[in-house]
Formats: C-alpha cells, sequence, structure tokens
C-alpha cells in the first residue's frame, strides 16, 4: 500500500471515483479508500436515473449538467455504461397541480421540453395505466432532453474507477478508514485497517457513513442516512414500455435488459412525507416493502400483475 | 457472447467459467464484485446455481480459503413471484385494518 499521497478519497461510490478520476485528470497524486467494494452504499442501491423532474431550482440545474456530462460520459471513459436518454411521465395526485405546474415552468425557464398532460392525454400515450383508478389529476412528460436519462451505476463507477487507475490514482478496497490524525489544525495522517496514509488533503466521499467520517478530525456535518427512503425492487425483463410512471407515491424506469426497477417514492417530496424510519445503515431487505410496491405497481399499472418480481 | 468449448456457469444471465476466471484475474475477487461487473446471479435463480461454484472459482484461483468468501447478501422474494400476488396481500392486510 502507498504510504503517501496528495489527497486522500474516502469512498468508492459514484462521488468517490467521479472526483478520483477527475483529479487524475490533472494529474494530481490520488489514493481512493473504500471499505467494502466499489458502489457499496447509495450508488450500488440506486435507481441509475438523471432526472429533470424535480421541485426546486437547484435539482434541476443539477439534473441538467449531470445528463450533460453523463451523455458525453460513455466516449470519455471508452466504457458501456447503457446510458440511454429516457422520456418521462410523472403523474399529478389530487392536490398536486399546483407544485407540478411550477416545476413545469422552472423546468422549462431553464429550456427542458417538458409539457402538461391532461388525465385523457396521459391516457393516449399510455393506455395501460390505470388513469380513472388512481384518479389521476394530471401529469407531465419531459420528451426529449439530456436532462432525463438512465446508467448503470455499477458500470459507471466500474469505469470511472480503471480509467483513474490508469492514471495512476491507488484505489484500496475492503480498506476501512479507522481515523484521521490532525496536528495544529492541519491533517496529517490516515489511519486505516492497512496502515497509514500521509497525507494533507482528505476527500470525504463516504455518502451515509460522511458524517462518521467528518467526526475523525472533530468535524460535525448534519448529513444522515435513511438507507429504505431509496430501495427498489427488480422485476424479470419485460417488453419495453414507452413510460414508466413516476409521481410522489413510486418512481420506476425499465433499464436496458427490460427488467423494471422501481420503489416507494417517498423521498420525493420530503416537506409532504417525511421519511418514516429512523436513520440508520439497517439495509436488509424487507418482505413488507416488496409488498407496498407490488400493491402500488399493480394499482398503476394492471397489466404487470403477471410480472415476476426477481429481488429487493 | 459464449464461443463454443466454454463452459457456462451462470445459466440466466449467459455468463461462462471462463469470463469469471478472467474476472477474478483483473481483480474481482469477491462473489459481489463478480457479480455487479458480469451480471452473474442476477437473473431468475438470483445466483442458487451459479454463487457456489464462483465461491469455488475465487477459492481455486485466489488461494483463499473457501470458508472465507462470502456469498452476496441473499435478498427476497428469492424465488420471482408476481407483482399480482404480493400486492393482493396489502390489500387484503388493508381490508382488515
Amino acid at each position: 500500500m502507498k504510504r503517501s499521497s496528495e489527497v486522500v478519497i474516502i469512498g468508492g461510490g459514484i462521488n468517490g471515483c467521479t472526483i478520483a478520476y477527475n483529479l487524475s485528470k490533472e494529474n494530481i497524486d490520488v489514493v481512493l479508500l473504500e471499505k467494502g467494494s466499489l458502489a457499496n452504499g447509495a450508488t450500488g442501491r440506486c435507481g441509475g436515473m438523471i432526472w429533470s423532474n424535480q421541485y426546486g431550482l437547484e435539482l434541476i440545474k443539477v439534473a441538467i449538467s449531470s445528463g450533460e456530462r453523463f451523455a458525453e460520459l460513455e466516449q470519455e471513459l471508452e466504457a458501456e455504461l447503457e446510458y440511454e436518454r429516457a422520456d418521462a411521465l410523472t403523474l399529478a395526485l389530487p392536490g398536486e397541480e399546483e407544485d407540478f405546474r411550477k416545476s413545469i415552468d422552472l423546468q422549462k425557464s431553464l429550456g427542458v421540453n417538458v409539457e402538461w398532460l391532461e388525465p385523457h392525454d396521459i391516457k393516449k400515450v399510455t393506455p395501460y395505466i390505470d388513469v380513472d383508478n388512481i384518479s389521476v389529476a394530471g401529469g407531465y412528460h419531459v420528451f426529449n432532453h439530456s436532462a432525463n436519462a438512465s446508467v448503470n451505476p455499477f458500470y459507471t463507477v466500474e469505469a470511472l474507477a480503471t480509467n483513474a487507475r490508469r492514471s495512476g490514482v491507488e484505489i484500496y478496497t475492503y480498506t476501512e478508514v479507522m481515523g484521521i490524525k490532525v496536528k495544529n489544525g492541519k491533517i496529517e495522517n490516515v489511519l486505516t485497517t492497512q496502515g497509514e496514509i500521509k497525507t494533507h488533503i482528505v476527500v470525504n466521499a463516504a455518502g451515509g457513513w460522511s458524517s462518521d467520517v467528518a467526526q475523525m478530525p472533530g468535524i460535525k456535518i448534519p448529513t444522515m442516512p435513511y438507507p429504505h427512503s431509496a430501495a427498489a425492487i427488480i422485476t424479470e425483463p419485460l417488453e419495453p414500455l414507452p413510460y414508466f410512471p413516476e409521481s410522489s407515491e413510486i418512481w420506476g424506469r425499465q433499464t436496458k435488459s427490460g427488467q423494471i426497477i422501481a420503489g416507494r417514492a417517498d423521498y420525493i417530496a420530503p416537506e409532504t412525507a417525511p421519511p418514516t424510519q429512523e436513520p440508520g445503515y439497517d439495509t436488509e431487505a424487507s418482505l413488507d416493502y416488496i409488498l407496498h410496491v407490488s400493491e402500488i405497481i399493480q394499482r398503476y399499472i394492471p397489466r404487470l400483475s403477471n410480472v415476476n418480481i426477481l429481488r429487493h | 457472447m459464449n464461443r463454443e468449448g466454454e463452459t457456462i456457469v451462470c445459466f440466466c444471465e449467459d455468463i461462462a467459467e471462463e469470463e469469471i476466471v478472467k474476472a477474478i484475474g483483473e481483480g474481482y475477487t469477491t462473489p459481489k464484485e463478480i457479480k455487479q461487473h458480469l451480471r452473474v446471479g442476477m437473473g431468475e435463480c438470483q445466483g442458487r446455481g451459479c454463487i457456489p461454484q464462483i465461491m469455488r472459482l475465487i477459492s481455486q484461483k485466489t488461494g483463499k480459503p473457501r470458508e472465507l468468501i462470502l456469498p452476496p447478501s441473499v435478498r427476497p422474494p428469492i424465488v420471482p413471484v408476481p407483482i399480482g400476488l404480493l400486492g393482493k396481500i396489502v390489500k387484503r392486510s388493508k381490508r382488515e385494518k
């Protein structure tokens, strides 16, 4: 193991690997530490969606620039990332119309192709959605815009890591950070399960564990992990659906292989639906979660009743 | 994809032993990493057929004792179950309440 480095990045998810890759392009000496395998935390549990369907200006801007970045990434990294532009359909449930109109205006003002759909329009675009049963008040779809796309999170992290390694980044998986030594307000050392690394710059990219890492040199940050709000189910592959609908109840997408990844959307509007769980690290799959997601999918798209769920 | 003479390990995703051995050589040395890299064990059977074989291959190629190689986490519903069947359970329990 390398014993000193200009920069030490803690965390081998999308953030850590992206930072490592970008720093390596600037010829900066980097070591990346990951306590499990790459994409071990939120990255490996995410739906792989780039989304302009957001309610805040900042989030829409992030979606747009991240969409633009991902569009060029396959070529740049010389790797298959299963990148696909995807049109998105988001359904408004009764009472949500006003928020939707606001989001549409925001997205339009930033150049996203988006339009409001009345329930009868939705029926036309997606006859398979049970619009009447779920009392859809309307919705919008985003079409042909790089701010709506999907990508395989594992392939992305792997390609970033491979490219970073090629430019000299050392990546140590299954290497946990045990402490960060500080002297006179300056970082001196990172202590790991594989020994010490001398450095003055640490990048905290530990995601759900970032507050624990920040605590090591005595910094308090207010991040807290809510594992289940981003959990998902995965079905067997099926024929392509033009749209997998989203709403304040559900999110989902169809992967390039035809499988549907879907989950409860209670994280979309946290002010209206606070997380039902205490913060923590318990990522064990729960049967209860699968039952609830199944009930929602069945209610929205009755024709998917016969499709098998493979895993949580 | 697979060529003649290859030994298929993961039938669901059509992955050959040769591909797994190559991945181990490239540094993917846990079942979880190989799964993420090659999609082994992500199909219908969820790795029931291939994961033990992959664990054996890792042990053979890296010299790590078999009992120290952990399988990836097992996630319900274990066998494929239709959405409609699972959804009904929630509806019924709502009615009972």
